[in-house]
């Protein structure tokens, strides 16, 4: 539109600058006529007016080669000269209002005239063909057109290249971001081609991304880890039954089959309420029953609980204690602790000695399981709170366990509000520490 | 037939084991990696069940380390079932793979096409003159009669049937024939011998003195 605008009145100031000078030339034309003319006698004496003075020679040779024609009509409209032009003339209606300073204008087709008073109320017209002028202006005109499409074609043009400039980044990550909600994971936004802005939230959303994959990934390797336990006692069950089935067995066969199926069954069971547990932590709906409980007490009991491994272990127990109280789930504070100390038991070699002792401190207690036994690695301590993460694959199936005992018993701390962490027990061994925030005044 | 069992959970081991005998195999088991790798480089095993998560050495690894000396052929039991954990599997030098839980009927199949494939027979049917032995319902027929063999006998009639042509020493049948717990009366082989010809003919079986048996073509 702004283009249009300027382009029309560029052209219109051109248009009347070019008859203001047409109508200029004309008027000078003019009144040299009308200086030709002879004023009117005045009869009561006075100042006699002055001589008539030839029209300037310019002027003249420009009549004289019949560039500019002009008529005089007298008071009494009738055309008294007439030079240069055949056409036929109307004598002006509005007579009173052509003055000689303001010459009335008359455009015609390929015609411009004025009109001026002289003197004796004679009107002179002057004329001259415009055919020239209108052609300049009509290509003009053209050039300002053809100019403005092409503004216009290049600005719709450049518009569109910058925008997909600017889009196509946009284009390549929503593209992008379109796959991976596909789960294609292993796609990722472009971000060198992008300009900075665009490249600082791709980014963002590849780090997104990534964080998504792993969580997925997590989640996918917990699934196939969680029916791998699943499969294992089903299969058991599943093939001793086939087995026994086949033909026709004595009672004790029968007996040993139904035995085996039912620990398969005690193990798929187990499992079953430890992935429930864990579900239910991880959408926080762990119910926890709390009560003031001495962790001592707590301690000896599951001392008490262990006392057939601790023997077969022949491992040394040093704890000695004063009394702890403290506000906890003790059946769920109870699984927590028998799991620290029976992976104590279970992992590590015969005639062990395993340390526990308990520390009030400002705002938490906090309970130590040491050992000296084997240690973890540096690399595999990260991950034993992992679910389903096993320092020695196999070694738990002879006990039982599934997996997800330190899973379960980060999960259970966590609830409490506390923390666990597995630090390496110096000259060698392993040391778990589990701190629980106590609101009350916990010592005695 | 003579197969390895290495698998770490003793219910299953019981149950595969009681079945694989009844079906006339003899069954060698280990519970963990490492005694089931030594004992698959000690004998020469006509097939091996491996589970993948096993203690001390897992199957996958065992397999790795059994390939360097032997073609033994190996039917993976296991309980991971993705495409990635099969074609690792397969890609480790096993010749088949099975999910658990498994039906026994689809694993003993198995077993058989293994161990027929593994001999160069692509048929499931032996044709021996008169005699057709049908390895997967294991019975023999002559002249289209069945004849009743002891699964052991049957073994034995397989063991020379696959290997037609072929010497087959006494040392190599016992060790087909019988597993580890068995004492290897060396009489024993004789009986079995004897009890086939009464049954499919004084020629069927041909005594190299001192050497071994054959099955002629």
């Amino acid at each position: 539109m702004a283009l249009v605008g300027l382009g029309g009145s560029l052209f219109w100031i051109i248009e009347s600058t070019t008859w203001d000078e047409v109508d200029t030339e004309l008027t000078g034309v003019a009144q040299a006529i009308t200086s030709t003319i002879h004023p009117p006698r005045r009869s009561s004496g006075g100042r006699r007016p002055p001589p008539p003075t030839p029209i300037p020679r310019t002027y003249r040779r420009r009549i004289d080669n019949g560039e500019l024609y002009y008529l005089i009509w007298d008071r009494d409209q009738n055309i008294v000269e007439k030079v240069n032009t055949e056409q036929k003339f109307v004598y002006p209606k509005d007579r009173e209002s052509i003055q000689t300073d303001t010459p009335f204008k008359i455009q015609k087709e390929i015609e411009r005239e004025i009109i001026i008073r002289g003197p004796r109320a004679r009107l002179i017209l002057v004329g001259r063909n415009i055919e020239k002028e209108k052609k300049a202006l009509d290509q003009l005109k053209f050039n300002i057109i053809s100019i403005g499409v092409g503004i216009l074609t290049l600005g719709l043009l450049g518009g569109w290249w910058i925008s997909r400039r600017v889009t196509r980044p946009i284009d390549s990550m929503s593209q992008t971001a379109e796959e991976i909600s596909g789960f294609q994971f292993d796609q990722r936004i472009e971000t060198k081609t992008a300009g900075p802005e665009l490249a600082r939230l791709g980014k963002v959303l590849n780090a997104a991304f990534d964080r998504l994959e792993q969580a997925l990934h997590q989640q996918t390797q917990f699934t196939a880890d969680a029916s791998h336990e699943l499969r294992t006692p089903l299969s058991v069950i599943l093939t001793q039954v086939e087995s026994s089935l086949k033909r026709v067995r004595t009672e004790e066969e029968y007996q040993q089959t139904l035995e085996a199926c039912q620990r398969a069954a005690l193990r798929m069971n187990a499992l079953v309420n430890d992935l429930l547990m864990l579900a239910r932590s991880d959408v926080k709906q762990l119910q926890l029953q709390k009560q003031e409980v001495d962790l001592k007490e707590l301690i000896l009991e599951v001392l008490q609980l262990l006392e057939p491994l601790i023997q077969e272990k022949n491992a040394k127990i040093d704890f000695d204690s004063d009394s702890l109280r403290i506000e906890i789930d003790p059946k769920r504070f109870l699984q927590v602790l028998t799991n620290l100390v029976q992976n104590a038991l279970i992992h590590n070699p015969e005639g062990l000695s395993i340390k526990i002792y308990l520390t009030q401190l400002e705002s938490s207690a906090k309970i130590t399981v040491s050992d000296d036994g084997v240690g973890i690695p540096d690399e595999e301590r990260s991950k034993i709170f992992d679910r389903f993460q096993r320092v020695d694959q196999a070694r738990n199936r002879k006990t039982g366990g599934s997996g997800l005992g330190l899973a379960i018993t980060k999960s259970i701390v966590e609830a409490h509000g506390g923390e666990i962490a597995c630090l390496p027990h110096a000259p060698k061994g392993t040391t778990f520490e589990v701190s629980v925030p106590s609101i009350k005044n916990n010592t005695e | 037939m003579r197969i390895l069992i290495v698998e770490d959970e003793p219910d299953l081991i019981d149950a595969l084991s009681r079945t694989l005998r009844e079906e006339g195999y003899a069954v060698d088991t280990a519970e963990d990696g490492e005694e089931g790798l030594y004992k698959a480089k000690t004998w020469d095993y006509d097939a091996i069940l491996l589970d993948i998560m096993l203690p001390k050495l897992d199957g996958l690894g065992l397999l790795e380390e059994l390939r360097k000396s032997k073609a033994t052929p190996v039917l993976l039991l296991t309980a991971r079932d993705t495409v990635d954990d099969r074609v690792q599997g397969l890609d480790s030098g096993a010749d088949d793979y099975l999910v658990k839980p498994f039906e026994l009927s689809e694993l003993l199949a198995r077993l058989r096409a293994l161990i027929r494939r593994s001999t160069g027979t692509a048929s499931p049917q032996i044709n021996i003159g008169e005699v057709t032995i049908d390895t997967a319902s294991k019975s023999i027929l002559k002249e289209g009669e069945e004849v009743n063999l002891t699964a052991r006998e049957y073994a034995l009639v397989e063991m020379l049937a696959l290997n037609r042509g072929k010497l087959v020493t006494r040392t190599t049948l016992y060790e087909h024939l019988f597993d580890e717990n068995e004492d290897s009366l060396s009489n024993l082989m004789d009986v079995y011998v004897s009890n086939v010809r009464k049954k499919l003919g004084k020629d069927f079986i041909t005594t190299k003195r001192g050497q071994g048996y054959l099955i002629s073509v």
